[in-house]
């Protein structure tokens, strides 16, 4: 089976701050994988060196099908079959719900698919069938979290990469964000579940790993993680003021 | 004598209008508020005035005009806003006043102090009604128009206008989903610096003169009609400037010509206190 995403002994680096230590993990095709850690723990760091948003000061960064993405240009990266659902939903607010889906289909040139799959969001999700014309902004935060995952599968990618997407919801919005996860799984979608509710990010993936400033403190199958003591002070949070990361 | 002036009036606010969207598409997708832009217009304004005093027709010397604000919006870019990138928000808005400062020194070393007489195209105009109206006016009119109309469709209407939209709202997520964001970047900086020149050599050919103090009288107005208007609206831009255009001739020439500055600046000055977020306030390029 090979990878959707290999990192290896990935090193990222503000200046003189390492927020990523020489970390290595990777996501089986069809996989779902959460990295799990609290504030400043480098979670978003590895996101934006995958994303090619942030360089990679050492080692390397594989995608689907084995390509380099650390050697891409960041704009290629949604190329070679990686997407990505920002933290904070960050959907492009004064653009419309259609816009934002095709702004998801960009770098996509079987431009007559396009539609198909914007009608597969949409029976994935029938609240954004309504609002279709609407500003993106306009919508509630769920639908924004709809939208944001729907945006991503109109690039029609292999791995998903979610920044942390329980951000922000509310607790029976949570529950369903962790069944859309497993259906999508289900339909072969490989996904890097970036998390700080690391309870609910254990309970709903197969692996995990577990960061705390900028090194991974453990790794596994995300049943025996949850059993972990360690494991459960790293994401109640303790510690996290000796982290040297980025905030 | 009054749909001259009237006619006057909205050619001088289609200047404007030129100009502040240039602005307008600046701040909003490179985030910067350019205040080189004004002296690249002058300079571009002189490259034409150079074009024609080599026997360059008037077409291709509007045409070098043009080439030589996309250029140079381009090495701005290049050359100083690009590798300051990443620094504090004020080292752009710094640099590019640095820019302009030095734009504007070299053209008076070349051209010197003096206003130069800019040849004007032979076909002057004809009338309109009771108002006589210029070749050049027309021109200017209709490239305003133009500007307007195809801005608006391809900023709504186009997939680019699409990538343009989203890396002016969030440059690191459009990245992300492929929008090649610098080639945006260079694409809106040179559109507009262009955009620039062009309305800089039609200022030039209708009052027929040019001076290194081009841009800064110009600019300075088109820069606050950007406030004015919205900050990041395009229309908004385009309908401030004509308003001020209008407001100049008509009110200001028709009453007492001395003060047509002072009033329009006491206008736009009222205006944004009175409506800060201007005529469209908009929270993204629109």
């Amino acid at each position: 089976m090979t990878d959707a995403l290999d990192v290896n002994r990935l090193q990222v680096r503000y200046g003189p701050i390492v927020a990523v230590d020489f970390v290595s993990l990777r996501v089986g095709d069809g996989e779902v994988v959460c990295l799990i850690g609290g504030n400043g723990a480098g979670k978003s760091s590895i996101v934006r060196a995958v994303m090619g948003i942030q360089r990679a000061d050492a080692g390397t960064i594989r995608g689907p099908d084995c390509v380099r993405l650390d050697q891409l240009a960041p704009h290629d990266v949604c190329r070679h079959g990686v997407a990505l659902v920002p933290s904070e939903r960050q959907v492009f607010r004064d653009m419309t719900v259609r816009e934002n889906l095709d702004m998801g289909a960009y770098a996509r040139t079987d431009s007559s698919d396009i539609e198909t799959d914007i009608e597969a969001v949409l029976v994935r999700f029938p609240a954004l069938r309504v609002r279709l014309s609407s500003l993106a902004g306009n919508l509630s935060g769920g639908q924004q979290q709809q939208l944001a995952i729907g945006r991503a599968l109109m690039a029609r990618p292999r791995l998903l990469l979610m920044d942390e997407p329980t951000h922000g919801l509310s607790p029976n919005l949570v529950d369903q964000l962790f069944e859309l996860i497993s259906n999508l799984n289900s339909d072969g979608l490989a996904i890097l579940l970036v998390e700080q509710n690391a309870k609910r990010a254990l309970e709903n993936s197969s692996r995990g790993y577990v960061l705390r400033a900028g090194t991974l403190v453990a790794e596994g199958d995300s049943r025996h993680l949850l059993a972990d003591p360690m494991v459960s002070e790293a994401y109640l949070g303790r510690s996290v003021a000796k982290s040297k990361g980025r905030p | 004598m009054f749909w001259e002036q009237v006619i006057n009036g909205l050619a001088l606010g289609s200047i404007y209008a030129l100009i502040a969207v240039g602005y307008s598409l600046q701040l909003s997708i490179l985030r910067v508020f350019n205040l080189a832009h004004g002296e690249i217009m002058m300079l571009s304004t002189f490259a034409g005035f150079v074009g024609l005093s080599h026997g360059l027709g008037f077409a291709l010397s509007i045409a070098l005009s043009v080439a030589s604000g996309v250029v140079l919006g381009l090495l701005l870019e290049r050359l100083t806003l690009r590798p300051i990138k990443g620094n504090d928000d004020l080292a752009p808005l710094i640099v590019t006043i640095g820019v302009g400062a030095m734009l504007q020194s070299g053209a008076v070393l070349i051209f010197g102090f003096a206003q130069l007489a800019f040849p004007r195209p032979p076909v002057s105009g004809f009338e309109l009604g009771t108002a006589y109206v210029t070749l050049v006016q027309i021109t200017i009119l209709a490239v305003g128009l133009a500007a307007l109309i195809v801005l608006n469709l391809l900023i709504h209407c186009t997939r680019f206008g699409r990538a343009v939209r989203a890396t002016a709202e969030l440059p690191g997520i459009a990245q992300a989903f492929g929008v090649n964001v610098s080639r945006i970047k260079l694409t809106a900086i040179g559109f507009s610096s262009g955009m620039g020149a062009l309305a800089g050599v039609l200022i030039a050919m209708n009052y027929g003169i040019v001076t290194p103090f081009l841009g800064a009288t110009f600019a300075l107005k088109a820069l606050m009609v950007v406030i004015v208007g919205g900050r990041g609206s395009i229309n908004g831009a385009f309908f401030g400037g004509l308003m001020l255009g209008l407001l100049e001739i008509v009110v200001a020439g028709e009453f007492m010509s001395a003060y047509r500055d002072a009033i329009a600046f006491a206008v736009l000055l009222a205006f944004v206190c009175l409506r800060p977020q201007g005529l469209l306030p908009r929270a993204h390029l629109r």
